[in-house]
């Protein structure tokens, strides 16, 4: 058990490595809710009513799609590159109980979700003139640091199922909706009927309503089935995941 | 005195280290693997060797548990290959690595020993590799032959009773393929057992003392590199004739031939008798040169056609 936690550490520790020394992951996971921050956040000061800041509620779908971003992208195609590359055939081959493999990336998208969400916010304090308290920044984090690992899951199952070559366009494919129709990057509001009853069968919409929800913006009541529905999404795609990795495990070496 | 007991109890027991028991393995109508039947004991070097799709890799593949058999049997450390008691015992060197390349050499290393349950110290298996001077680099800015070092370090570095590597040196320098062969030969101990696969025959008569030779997934030897050699124990005669295929496989006293550019390679029991049957056959033969036959003869005797048909 012991052990265990020590493998967990150091494979955590080395992915937040390669991350950080990687630029263009770093770049494409915080890029985009800034840019997006700072472009939209804003700009709908128009609609502010008393207790209702639109640029401190911009800040918490910016650190919500960024979450997403850092799950799905970090795990589609750090997996399939790696699965290629025969990274996973040599760890497969040593004694690493493979749920680490999973659990230390998971952990690392954690841990960047939370830097992310830390991020925007403090954007948000200082373009946005938002008054966030720490508590809340620590709430949002910790929330989406939980609420990334359906996107890791389902990244993971991407990176099973599709090349290195595919898997972005594939990744770009499904993150695009998954922020568009699900609330994240405009209110729902502003969308057809249709899509906003398309957008309840999104993990992402659960995400937006759980994190809208603590952060005051929704009845506190709520908070709990999307959670959990959170949670039953990874499960699925970790099962699907699960499914692709043991199909490969009995193809991996010909010759 | 009870250790004493256990110890015996372990030595026992621990004699086979790794067991084909009628093993095929086929992709789709394609057999890699024919009814292998092999036992690898501790304390024993073994080269897998043999022409390419001779089943080197598919075997390799099968005792570190990433393919499963399509028939018969597998057991490393008397457990199924694959499973977490057999890994915690053995190291791997494959021919595909894709660690991360934006990783420390020290990094891989110390996360690959935390894996096993009684690692070398990062020190040792630094040292054992030959990458003192490489610690602190990434592993994408080495060249082939030092990440090839890396390879091999992550396979030693659990300290592993059975050490699988699949052409450890193939892209080395001659200089760090001494280095790794005399830490190898270190390695091979009483405790251990070494299997690799190989091109290199030198690389097979410096460490391995069974030589397991396979050819369309059957074994066609299995011997010490000695005893091989004494298997064709004559002479290789060289030499230049106009005599064709059916006329080579007439000739008394030759085992095997094979051609190379425009020359002949005779394999004979006796010179000198097989020299005068080739003379009656041929007077025109040119640039006759007798050799003692190398490893390289002896394979291509055992390999060839006539053998099985004698």
């Amino acid at each position: 058990m012991l052990r265990f936690v020590r493998i967990l550490t150091l494979e955590t520790r080395f992915e937040c490595i390669k991350n950080l020394r990687n630029p263009g992951f770093m770049i494409s996971i915080l890029v985009f809710p800034v840019l997006f921050y700072l472009v939209f956040g804003l700009a709908f000061d128009f609609m502010d009513e008393p207790g209702i800041q639109q640029s401190a509620i911009y800040a918490v779908m910016c650190s919500g799609f960024g979450a997403i971003g850092v799950g799905l992208f970090g795990f589609s195609i750090q997996v399939a590159n790696e699965r290629a590359q025969g990274l996973i055939l040599l760890k497969q081959v040593s004694p690493m109980p493979s749920i680490a493999y999973f659990l230390g990336k998971a952990a690392t998208a954690a841990i960047f979700s939370f830097l992310v969400t830390i991020l925007v916010c403090s954007l948000a304090i200082v373009v946005g003139d938002v008054d966030f308290g720490v508590g809340a920044i620590l709430l949002l984090g910790a929330a989406l640091a939980i609420g990334c690992l359906p996107f890791c899951a389902l990244g993971f199952a991407l990176g099973y199922w599709l090349t290195p070559t595919s898997v972005h366009g594939v990744a770009n494919l499904i993150f695009l909706p998954l922020v568009f129709f699900s609330g994240l990057a405009f209110p729902l509001h502003f969308m057809p009927d249709y899509i906003a009853s398309f957008a309840l069968a999104l993990p992402s919409f659960h995400l937006a309503e759980l994190i809208l929800g603590l952060s005051g913006y929704r009845d506190l009541s709520g908070v709990t089935a999307h959670l959990l529905t959170l949670l039953a999404y990874t499960m699925v795609f970790l099962l699907i995941g699960l499914f692709l990795y043991r199909r490969e495990e009995f193809n991996s070496v010909r010759g | 005195m009870n250790n004493g007991i256990e110890q015996v109890a372990t030595i026992v027991t621990a004699e086979t280290v790794a067991e084909f028991k009628d093993v095929s393995k086929s992709y789709g109508y394609v057999r890699a693997i024919d009814d292998l039947t092999i036992e690898i004991r501790r304390g024993e070097t073994v080269a897998l060797l043999g022409p390419n799709g001779a089943g080197k890799t598919t075997t390799l593949g099968l005792l570190l548990g990433l393919l499963s058999p399509s028939s018969g049997s597998i057991s490393v450390f008397g457990v199924r290959p694959g499973t977490q008691r057999a890994k915690a015992r053995t190291g791997a060197m494959l021919q595909v690595s894709g660690l991360p390349p934006s990783l420390s050499v020290g990094e891989q290393l110390r996360l690959f020993s935390s894996y096993y349950p009684s690692p070398l110290p990062v020190a040792e298996t630094v040292h054992a590799a030959g990458l003192q001077t490489l610690q602190q680099r990434r592993y994408g800015r080495l060249s082939t032959g030092q990440q090839q070092k890396v390879h091999y370090g992550i396979s030693i570095c659990g300290n592993p009773e059975l050490l699988i590597l699949d052409e450890p040196t193939a892209s080395l320098d001659i200089e760090s393929r001494r280095h790794l062969w005399n830490d190898l030969k270190e390695r091979a101990s009483t405790e251990r057992a070494l299997i690799l696969a190989t091109h290199n025959l030198e690389e097979a008569e410096t460490l391995a003392d069974r030589i397991i030779l396979l050819a369309e997934g059957r074994v066609i030897a299995d011997a010490s590199p000695t005893e091989i050699k004494s298997q064709v124990a004559g002479k290789t005669i060289v030499v230049t004739t106009t005599l064709s295929d059916s006329d080579l496989d007439d000739l008394q006293g030759v085992l095997g031939w094979r051609r190379e550019v425009d020359q002949v390679h005779l394999f004979v029991d006796e010179a000198a008798a097989a020299l005068r049957c080739l003379l009656a056959a041929d007077a025109g033969i040119r640039d006759i040169e007798v050799q003692s036959a190398d490893l390289e003869d002896a394979f291509v005797f055992l390999l060839s056609g006539k053998n099985e048909a004698a």
